[in-house]
């Protein structure tokens, strides 16, 4: 088990209430194996990546849980030991690529600042590097795209520059978080294969967050689905896929279009079913509280 | 940056320049006074009084002693001083090293400490630092420079006389020079201690013009470095496991340059233009001074002559400061 996320609470201060956002997550992530997080937009998937990674918004407070690397609580660990393993050791790919890379830099610098930090590599081993891993994310003439800046690549380039950056240090756990949401969908299938593939071929665990059970079903082994902050239900994908499961899932299954077969209807998730959630996501806070205050 | 661009702006200053030209001609010939009778002595004939109107052109109709003054301009005759009695090029040129050392000093002193603030408040944010910046800007804006030099002066010259009330230099030195920039010629040479007592008596002065533009910039660079610190390439940063000293002055200050420039680039004009009052106050021997005697004998040549070279220091300093635009955003540099 890499990673493993145990009772997480997370709250956040907006305007002087503390509205919870994370209720209790549960997440286990096997050494080299993919998990998708799957829910929809606003259910805290951004959330528990940025707990993992202790870049949490000043206004939002871990409240209680775990969340075991390797074994070890990241939540016990002291800060700059924890930052150690930024970079090097757990990596992220964000969401929007377009806003992900500094507009000031040189593709080059961004790429090997962080190996001369981490790999201790100099300056033309970092740009030797730099141009491996471009190549390895389907880069033509790697060597131009090195003196670009960002906002004279595509949205696609970018994302797979982010890609090579994450990559780069050989870490062990990648966040990706809806790495292909911003992009179009014919780009988004390539940015897909190129995720499964470099984990294939480096071994890297993934934790993917989507909001798409399609993308799931194409690259993830297991899956854990999240809504209002809580974890509804978690397992291989292939059981989610053909069993009974949560009606949210069920729901999030009917809403995601099928490659497959284009012409089928999509069902988008029903307020009953919304209402019911929120019914029940209050009264697990109710109970939390109760037992909060019985302690 | 295309040479292009530069040429083209370098022309445009032309015709600003004529404008400035013609608007400061006017002006002093509408106002009243009249420099001859200030420079007679009482018991002058009407005879002289003429003789000296007609020797300085003055006797001709305003159209025509324009027309003169332009006609002698384009051949670099700004004509001679009525109260000094010398060439005006030669008096401004000679006075001008002074105040862009002045200048210069007030300048980097501006962005050095502006800088400093804005980043030890970022940093340090939610802290007393934090809240101790914004209470020193709210203060240093509040006061314009002239009130400031009067109580520089109060505090660090006569309560605590630290630093020299007035002048450049102790006069009897000031002959070791071979130019006209003491600072820069004394720092060149190595003898700092010629350059210690320059920038004691700048220190006062510079301190006065720097103080308002410190606040402004302490001010925007800190609103745009918090701007900028929530974007997602910082939050990739701070994924690529760098501290947050790197991540504020590597990551997010360059990207903060580029609303500061835009939204100070002004006041560093009205520095200058500050430098009048400042050199007035100090007695520092710039082109500020000049320009108050001038004004204050009706040296109508002088007048003209240092305001021109003020306007020219103001076209400059804009193109210095859409230069310094290009060289921060990468997008602007094609
Ligand atoms: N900086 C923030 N301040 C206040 N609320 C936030 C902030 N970021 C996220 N939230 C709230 O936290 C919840 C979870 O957000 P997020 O994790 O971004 O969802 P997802 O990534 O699944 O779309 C949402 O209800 C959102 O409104
Ligand atoms: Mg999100």
């Amino acid at each position: 088990m890499i990673l493993d996320i145990e009772n997480l609470r997370v709250s956040i201060n907006a305007k002087g209430t503390r509205t919870p956002v994370l209720r209790g997550a549960h997440l286990q992530l096997e050494q080299g194996k993919i998990l998708g997080l799957v829910g929809e937009s606003g259910g805290g998937k951004t959330m528990v990546c940025k707990a993992i990674l202790g870049v949490l918004p000043e206004s939002a407070r871990i409240e209680s849980g775990a969340i075991r690397f390797e074994g070890r609580d990241l939540l016990a660990m002291p800060a700059r030991e924890r930052r150690g393993l930024l970079g090097r050791s757990i990596a992220m790919i964000l969401q929007n690529p377009m806003t992900a890379l500094n507009p000031v830099f040189r593709i080059e610098d961004q790429m090997t600042d962080v190996l001369r930090l981490h790999a201790g590599l100099d300056r033309a081993q970092a740009r030797a590097r730099a141009l491996e891993m471009l190549t390895a994310v389907h880069i033509r003439e790697p060597e131009r795209v090195l003196r670009h800046y960002p906002h004279e690549l595509s949205g696609g380039m970018c994302q797979r520059v982010v890609i090579s950056i994450a990559f780069s240090c050989s870490p062990r756990l990648i966040i990706a978080d809806e790495p292909t949401t911003a992009l179009d969908v014919t780009v988004q299938h390539q940015i897909l294969r190129l995720i499964r593939e470099l984990q294939r071929k480096t071994g890297t665990s993934v934790l993917f967050i989507t909001h798409d059970l399609g993308v799931v079903a194409k690259i993830c082994d297991s899956v854990s689905v999240i809504y209002a902050g809580r974890i509804l239900e978690s397992g291989p994908v292939e059981r989610i896929f053909s069993s009974q499961h949560h009606p949210y899932t069920q729901a999030l299954l009917d809403a995601a279009p099928r490659y497959d077969r284009p012409d089928t209807a999509l069902h988008p998730v029903s307020p009953e079913l919304r209402e019911q959630l929120a019914r029940e996501a209050e009264e697990f806070d109710r109970r939390v509280d109760r037992e909060v205050a019985h302690a | 940056m295309s040479p292009a661009f530069l040429l083209r702006r370098l022309l445009l200053a032309v015709p600003t320049l004529f404008g400035v030209a013609v608007v400061v001609f006017v002006l002093l010939r509408i106002v009243p006074g009249d420099p001859i009778a200030m420079m007679v002595p009482g018991e002058a004939t009407p005879e002289d009084i003429a003789r000296l109107r007609e020797s300085y052109g003055l006797d001709k109709s305003i159209p025509m002693q324009f027309v003169i003054y332009l006609d002698h301009l384009v051949r670099g005759d700004f004509g001679v001083s009525i109260s000094l009695k010398q060439d005006v090029l030669t008096l401004v040129l000679g006075r001008l090293p002074a105040t862009l050392e002045l200048a210069l000093v007030a300048i980097t002193l501006s962005v050095t400490c502006g800088f400093t603030l804005a980043l030890a408040s970022t940093y340090w944010r939610g802290t007393w630092i934090e809240s101790g910046v914004d209470a020193i800007n709210s203060i240093a804006l509040a006061i314009p420079e002239f009130l400031w030099a009067m109580l520089l002066i109060l505090a660090f010259a006569v309560l605590m006389p630290l630093f020299p009330i007035s002048g450049r230099i102790d006069p009897m030195r000031a002959t070791a020079f071979a130019t006209q920039f003491y600072l820069v010629e004394s720092l060149v040479r190595g003898q700092f201690g010629l350059a210690r007592e320059l920038l004691g008596h700048l220190a006062l002065p510079a301190l006065a013009l720097a103080l308002p533009l410190i606040a402004v910039i302490a001010r925007v660079l800190k609103s745009s470095l918090q701007e900028v610190m929530v974007q997602d390439y910082i939050l990739l940063a701070r994924i690529k496991g760098f501290s947050n000293l790197r991540i504020l002055t590597r990551e997010a200050l360059p990207n903060a340059l580029l609303p500061t420039i835009t939204l100070t680039g002004v006041h560093f004009i009205f520095l200058v233009g500050g430098t009048v009052l400042v050199e007035l106050i100090f007695a520092y021997p710039g082109i500020g001074n000049m320009l108050f005697g001038a004004a204050s004998n009706r040296d109508l040549p002088l007048i003209q002559g240092v305001t021109l070279v003020f306007a020219l220091l103001f076209i400059l300093l804009n193109i210095a400061i859409e230069l310094s635009y290009a060289l921060v955003n990468p997008r602007l540099r094609h």
